[in-house]
């Protein structure tokens, strides 16, 4: 008796574990294609071999569907009854609102690679212009030292933050690899990054910097 | 000799007080009414953080639940509650008995009971996402993208 795995045509789309998982890291995979390609559609497609095997990048389609049954099976993309589609207002305008849940106490930022605050919630305008500076300056130092991070200590994240004795982080400095792009997303307070606005705003930055 | 209570007290009242070396039940435990409100903010903050950890620590649970009610914060403590039931998955569980015989008195009864309602029919996927919930998601993994299909059965 022979085991074979076939496609539900559900619409398709990660889920704030999945968008997440998309954008902490910048090295390469089928599972990471996978996602990229979802966040770059403003409508969450339907799924189908086709574009299982083009999204992955896998030809053989038994391997490409099995990608997709894991990413599920490890909480990283939703199958949906009806698609969801990317909010239809301008990026700026809405990044404030995706922003403040992000933190238990309302206060986030998203700052770009050369340390400007590209938008910020909870935070006075000269608390962003200063932790924007401080994150461009975070991942200058990490970058220096991520050889021995990365490889000699096998420490495969890049996040930061200032923690206390149980490594609970007071505010922490999250990378988004988007594209050519990365982003950092600044967390004082508890994060609360299993929060559907998330996925809300990685995909959002996706379709504009992917 | 200190008692216990005591060496609580002198712990929480000091400015480094670390939650992180802290081990107590709080639900029996009156004294952290009184703490400084920086102190119990600080001990809710870490209960968040033990409970994102290490969710199938029920006591972690049930800390962070007393310290909600405590506080009498309803939305923190609505989302307590929906974090244990993401882990318990049901109303019969000694903890889920503590967790929501400390939220009725604290919850506006309309909420407590739609809260309930939800936990006894499993489908609180259906409840509005709290803002302070940590493992709560908002969402299910929906419908299966992928199905297996046995060759022989067809």
């Amino acid at each position: 008796m022979t085991e074979n795995l076939h496609i539900n045509q559900h619409f398709v789309m990660p889920t704030s574990a999945g968008a997440y998982f998309c954008v902490a890291h910048k090295h390469a995979s089928p599972t990471r294609a996978l996602m990229q390609a979802l966040l770059k559609e403003k409508i969450s497609p339907q799924l189908t071999a086709e574009k299982v095997r083009e999204w992955t990048g896998v030809d053989k389609e038994a391997e490409a569907i099995k990608i997709v049954q894991r990413a599920q099976s490890l909480g990283w993309l939703q199958g949906l009854s009806d698609p969801m589609y990317l909010a239809n207002e301008r990026l700026e305008d809405i990044l404030p609102q995706l922003l403040a849940p992000l933190s238990g106490t309302g206060h986030a930022l998203l700052a770009d690679a050369e340390g400007f605050s590209l938008a910020t919630a909870g935070f006075s305008g000269d608390e962003a212009e200063r932790l924007s500076a401080l994150s461009a300056d975070v991942f200058l130092m990490y970058e220096r030292h991520e050889p021995l991070l990365r490889e000699a200590l096998s420490i495969d994240k890049s996040a930061w933050g200032i923690i206390d004795a149980v490594g609970n982080s007071f505010i922490g400095f999250w990378p988004l690899w988007i594209g050519n792009h990365r982003f950092v997303l600044v967390i004082k307070d508890t994060p609360t990054l299993n929060r559907p606005d998330l996925l809300s705003l990685i995909w959002a930055l996706y379709v504009r910097y992917g | 000799m200190l008692m216990e209570d005591d060496l609580i007290a002198i712990q929480l009242e000091k400015d480094y007080f670390e939650p992180a070396f802290l081990s107590l039940m709080i639900e029996d435990n009156d004294d952290l009414v009184s703490l400084p409100e920086a102190a119990r903010l600080k001990m809710l903050s870490h209960y968040d953080r033990e409970v994102a950890r290490t969710p199938v620590d029920l006591a972690c649970h049930i800390n962070r639940i007393s310290l909600y009610a405590k506080q009498h914060d309803e939305a923190g403590l609505y989302s307590a509650i929906l974090d244990l039931f993401y882990v318990v998955r049901t109303r019969n569980s000694e903890q889920m008995n503590i967790g929501l015989a400390l939220a009725k008195p604290v919850l506006e009864e309309q909420d407590y009971m739609v809260l309930l309602g939800a936990i006894v029919k499993g489908d609180t996927a259906s409840l509005p996402l709290p803002k302070k919930a940590i493992l709560a998601k908002g969402f299910s993994m929906g419908l299966p993208l992928i199905i297996m299909h046995d060759e022989d059965s067809t």
